[in-house]
């Protein structure tokens, strides 16, 4: 298969021109996450794309690669068909050469219904869960118009005895599915610290000649192990990494440097050049030449393991998001420390989707009751409700928790209508009202500078809100 | 267990002074915090100046329409409230 090379790039946040002004000689590529574009329908059970935010990347001169992060192809649950459908649409918007996804799951089906996981969760790596993986990724690749490429993942459980070894499962899916590979130096890196299989055992067991595109991002340590958080600065063995590996791959197209928006102040403009030139070096050392070797594979059992890649799933993913479950399976991974550190990042996400979406009704609660009141509340919220896939569905069922729970904190009806209306104008167009009984020029005005309210008169007050240009990425966090 | 009660707690009001007010903020400002707080600034200053102006008895008044500008974050008054 013939791609273009695209060079080394960043990931793609609404408002970053600047940064990539700044850096024009650096950056040759822009990955875009197309999720990031998507909105949810106000009051709908559809997903649109943002057609502002999509043409606002369109205006940037850079290569793009789409980079899916909401349509895994792990599991046994294949991505829906109105999803790839967008996805599509995105990919050809975008002239994107290939897209890539992760092979992992993040949602269920079980006697309840289809359900998300609230994260990205590792599959069953037996010769079943390979089976299903390829399934997942034909049922994607037959309906988009570029090649695909899966994403290795990361896994912060324990190896299992019952498990193909990580480099292995990714080539055997890779090679039965026909397919690239995005090859995470980060995650594969970080799943090394954290006890599961050693580098040079991982890349032996993949086909290096499918290896696409590289990822390399920053994370940190937290209770003992090593996160992946694309959260700054690359650590220098990833690139040393790097830079052994990218001679060997004869087919690499793309570098590409994971960073979350929030973590670019802390990181710097000197350093983010420094990375990128580091990068630029590394992607130098391309152009070796193709050396055939067999991929290093094991023996697995025959007739597969239990357990299924469908109780795998649902046992993990019940226990991710505090559902009841007593299997055996369950047991064994309630002890396996990866599953706490699973959990708190899937609440964290969860967390930071309510804080940045409902952000005057969180400054009140913390304003009025303190911040472990807040998490109080959350930690209840997350074991009665499941976790959403949008922003916007996981910020409504926050609001639908407090409106049931009724905690004290005293104006928080009329903040959280406000802000949820803010969302809607923005998101819809439509003008909305929402009546005060309290004056909202003090109340509103003090959330804003993260004060506490206080000798707010009381009234027939009505806060209109109007369209007008708005970024709804300004208003509204990603998923 | 979190401590339940009323969303509004009357011991943080103070008593009833205004009538009807109504004000009219675009989206741009209200979901940039920055530009609302000095939005809701200038509309505080506003009301208060027209109060005083007027000394005004919100029983007698018809409902009272404050508009923000989104690009100045000035507040006007409108003569004709919708």
């Amino acid at each position: 298969m013939r791609l273009p090379e695209v060079g080394v790039g960043v990931t793609w946040f609404a408002g970053m021109e600047p940064m990539l002004q700044a850096n024009a000689e650096l950056v040759d590529v822009l990955e875009i996450e197309p999720q990031t574009l998507w909105r949810r329908q106000p009051h709908a059970r559809t997903i649109a794309i943002d057609t502002a935010a999509l043409e606002a990347v369109q205006r940037q001169q850079h290569a793009k690669l789409v980079h899916s992060v909401g349509l895994p192809v792990g599991g046994t649950v294949p991505p829906r068909a109105d999803d790839v459908e967008l996805l599509s649409t995105v990919a050809l918007e975008l002239e994107t050469p290939w897209l890539s996804e992760h092979l992992s799951f993040n949602c269920v089906e079980d006697e309840s219904g289809t359900w998300h996981t609230g994260s990205l969760l590792p599959p069953r790596q037996t010769l079943a869960g390979v089976e299903a993986a390829v399934a997942s990724i034909h049922a994607l690749s037959a309906r988009v118009p570029v090649p695909v490429a899966i994403e290795t993942g990361v896994s912060y459980l324990q190896p299992r005895g019952d498990e193909l070894p990580d480099g292995e499962f990714v080539g055997r899916v890779a090679e039965a599915a026909d397919c690239g590979i995005l090859l995470d130096l980060h995650n594969v890196w970080t799943n090394h610290q954290n006890g599961r299989q050693p580098l040079g055992d991982y890349i032996d067991q993949l086909p290096l000649e499918r290896v696409w595109e590289l990822h390399v991002a920053g994370g940190y340590y937290h209770r003992g192990f090593w996160l992946h958080a694309n959260s700054g600065e690359v650590p220098a063995e990833v690139l040393e990494l790097a830079a052994r590996i990218v001679p060997r791959l004869v087919n690499l197209k793309a570098i590409i440097f994971e960073l979350f928006p929030s973590h670019i102040p802390q990181l710097g403009a000197r350093m983010f050049q420094s990375q990128m030139d580091s990068l630029h070096r590394v992607w130098d050392r391309r152009g070796g030449t193709a050396v055939r070797k067999t991929c290093v594979r094991s023996d697995p059992p025959e007739p597969d393991p239990a357990p299924s890649p469908k109780e795998w799933e649902r046992t993990l993913a019940c226990l991710t998001v505090h559902k009841r479950c007593d299997s055996p399976l369950a047991t064994e991974l309630r002890k396996d420390r990866g599953m706490a550190v699973i959990r708190e990042m899937v609440e964290k996400l969860r967390g930071s989707m309510v804080v940045r979406t409902l952000r005057l009704s969180s400054r009140l609660i913390i304003l009025e009751r303190g911040t472990a009141y807040l998490e109080q509340l959350l930690a209840t919220f997350w074991r009665t409700y499941p976790p959403q896939a949008f922003a916007l569905e996981e910020a409504e069922a926050f609001a639908a928790f407090l409106c049931e729970e009724k905690p004290y904190v005293p104006f928080l009806g009329e903040v959280l209508e406000y802000d949820r209306a803010v969302i809607a104008v923005a998101l819809d167009g439509e003008e909305r009202s929402i009546a005060f009984g309290a004056d909202p020029l003090p109340l509103l005005r003090a959330l804003g500078a993260g004060r506490r309210p206080t000798e707010i008169t009381t009234g027939e007050f009505e806060i209109r809100l109007t369209p007008d240009l708005v970024n709804s990425q300004a208003v509204l966090p990603v998923m | 267990m979190p401590e339940k009660g009323g969303l509004v707690d009357s011991k943080k009001m103070r008593s009833k002074r205004h009538g009807p007010i109504r004000v009219t903020l675009p989206v741009s400002v209200a979901s940039d915090l920055e530009k609302l707080e000095r939005a809701l600034a200038n509309a505080s200053r506003v009301v208060e100046e027209r109060d005083g102006h007027s000394g005004w008895h919100g029983g007698f008044m018809q409902v009272r329409e404050f508009v923000i500008d989104p690009a100045s974050l000035e507040v006007t008054e409108a003569a004709y409230p919708q």
